[in-house]
């Protein structure tokens, strides 16, 4: 009889992608094919649409609606849970191991999200001057309102990312709230909801009133500055972790019995 | 000596609970899990397979579960009562995994187990059959070649033929006296061809636990058209149907005219304890410990 086996990141990652990543009960494969699709519209009409803009205030909408997907993807791993029985459950590994594959997983999956919104702000080109200006410790929204079309200051890129945080904590406790219920219909909702945010908020972001100021953003002004939001962030990133390590444990440690 | 020796093992859904299960699997033999329904056979098949949230003891070879995750793990092997995977694959795809989780994955044994029940490798999962997917299943986890195999309802969805089929392979995994088998089912026909213990669990309480040949011997199966005070005495949980009376007795000598007497089969015996479902908690007084 030949010998067969594998390493165990190799038995995760096969049993991982056999239940969680394909299985037809959560269909999450589907869902990020879905929404990889849609990411993909978005970019080509935002690149197409933005080339015909004059308006400097209408890039950011086109910028926001085209790394939507990238935070659909990050409120649908929110949702993501841990199921019994389940190819995860049941591989041959210790729980130490599958601890650590699910962090590696998720560290990975929340990385080439937020790995994507870069490379299209970087695209826009707002990244760079965001970081530069982030470095320089420029203040939010220096010039008031200009919250997508943030070339210049570091808005762009902190607000970005501390939307990231928001949207994925809204899919879990929309998920927790849920319990057991993990349902295809609210990712359908949460993401009609996003998408809706997302639109409101970068309309009303670039709408002009009459005597040319903006009509929004005066409250988000109360952010102290670059330094202090990317603390804010890097604190909720951090707990985001913690909470897959937690969960992960909570499920995958031998029972005492 | 016991394989499985679960010891006070509760688990509580809220609305169901399996409380308090003694349970000795001994090695060796197929143990057959019956119950109606709702009774908690696949709750304490996924509690022996910690999937659950239980408290109580389950001792595999005497030694807890914990102490050696990994082994015991590729020792013990369970089909569920749905697949665990996606169905979306292929089964190549699956097999695939499981070559590479499990070291003694037997591939020349899964192509011909593969071949014997007609199982196309290149096909996705979802297009099997259901009885197909419990044949997959099946296959998969006999080439794992573990030392206690659990069954949830192994058979259930398969036609008469591969249903021999089936158990015609768990008698082969049986031929190694160190292999151990809990088979949960309905199809009590297929207890009566292989099962060696009865177990019989009851609103998530064991009510019978008890060598099945025995069992089956201690008991009377009888059919009559009517019931008289003396019947009545040593009646167990009597049906009326239109052609009559049948209850279960212990009462072996039991004999007389228009009287129609013989030994239960399994179904018998499981019908004749449940009668019109009204049947005591517990008809054998806790069962054997």
């Amino acid at each position: 009889m030949k010998k067969q086996g594998g390493n165990f990141v190799l038995k995760y990652l096969k049993a991982w992608w056999l239940g969680n990543g394909t299985y037809n009960r959560y269909n999450l494969s589907r869902i990020l094919l879905m929404l990889l699709y849609i990411a993909a519209i978005f970019t080509i009409t935002a690149f197409v649409s933005a080339g015909n803009i004059e308006s400097d205030d209408m890039s950011g909408f086109f910028v926001a609606f085209g790394i939507a997907p990238g935070f659909l993807i990050g409120g649908a791993m929110g949702f993501y849970r841990f199921d019994k029985p389940s190819a995860v459950s049941l591989v041959p590994i210790s729980y130490k191991k599958k601890c650590l594959c699910d962090f590696i997983v998720m560290v990975l999956l929340h990385a080439l999200c937020v790995a994507y919104i870069a490379v299209l702000m970087s695209l826009f080109g707002i990244l760079l001057p965001g970081l530069i200006s982030l470095s320089e410790g420029m203040p939010f929204f220096e010039t008031t309102g200009q919250l997508f079309n943030a070339k210049y200051n570091a808005c762009g890129v902190l607000f970005y990312l501390f939307l990231y945080i928001l949207i994925f904590g809204a899919g879990a406790v929309l998920s927790y709230i849920r319990k057991n219920g993990f349902r295809v219909i609210f990712t359908v909702v949460f993401t009609v909801a996003v998408c809706l945010y997302t639109f409101l908020l970068t309309g009303l972001g670039g709408g002009k009133m009459p005597d040319g100021n903006f009509s929004v953003n005066t409250d988000l002004t109360a952010i102290a500055g670059g330094w202090a939001a990317l603390l804010v962030i890097a604190l909720a990133a951090c707990g985001m972790l913690a909470c897959y390590v937690y969960m992960s444990l909570k499920f995958h440690k031998p029972k005492n019995y | 000596m016991n394989a499985l020796e679960i010891k006070n093992l509760t688990v509580d859904y809220g609305k169901f609970k399996l409380d308090g299960v003694n349970l000795g699997i001994k090695k060796g033999c197929i143990t057959g899990l019956i119950g109606r329904n709702g009774s908690g056979k696949s709750t304490l098949i996924k509690a022996i397979m910690r999937q659950v949230d239980a408290t109580g003891e389950i001792l595999y070879d005497g030694k807890r579960f914990s102490n050696d995750e990994e082994g015991m793990s590729k020792r013990v092997a369970c089909v569920f009562d749905r697949p665990f995977f996606s169905t979306r694959v292929k089964a190549s795809r699956v097999a695939g995994y499981y070559k590479c989780a499990y070291e003694n994955f037997d591939e020349e044994r899964y192509k011909q187990l593969m071949a014997r029940f007609e199982l196309p490798e290149n096909q996705r999962i979802y297009r099997y059959s259901f009885g197909m997917q419990r044949k997959f299943c099946l296959v998969l986890e006999l080439c794992r070649n573990p030392e206690v195999l659990i069954l949830d309802e192994p058979t259930a969805g398969v036609d008469p033929f591969d249903r021999q089929a089936v158990i015609s392979l768990i008698q082969e995994f049986m031929m190694d006296e160190n292999h151990t088998v809990l088979f949960s089912t309905h199809i009590t026909e297929d207890l009566d061809a292989v099962a060696d213990y009865i177990v019989m669990l009851e609103k998530g309480k064991k009510t019978l636990d008890s060598e099945k040949n025995g069992l089956l011997e201690s008991y009377r199966l009888v059919h009559c058209p009517e019931m008289t005070p003396q019947l009545e005495k040593i009646a167990i949980n009597p049906i009326k149907s239109a052609f009559g009376y049948s209850f279960l007795t212990t009462d072996k000598e039991i004999s007389g005219e228009n009287l129609n007497v013989k030994t239960p089969t399994v179904e018998e015996l499981f019908l004749g304890f449940i009668g019109d479902g009204s049947a005591p908690d517990d008809v054998f007084g806790g069962g054997r410990q």
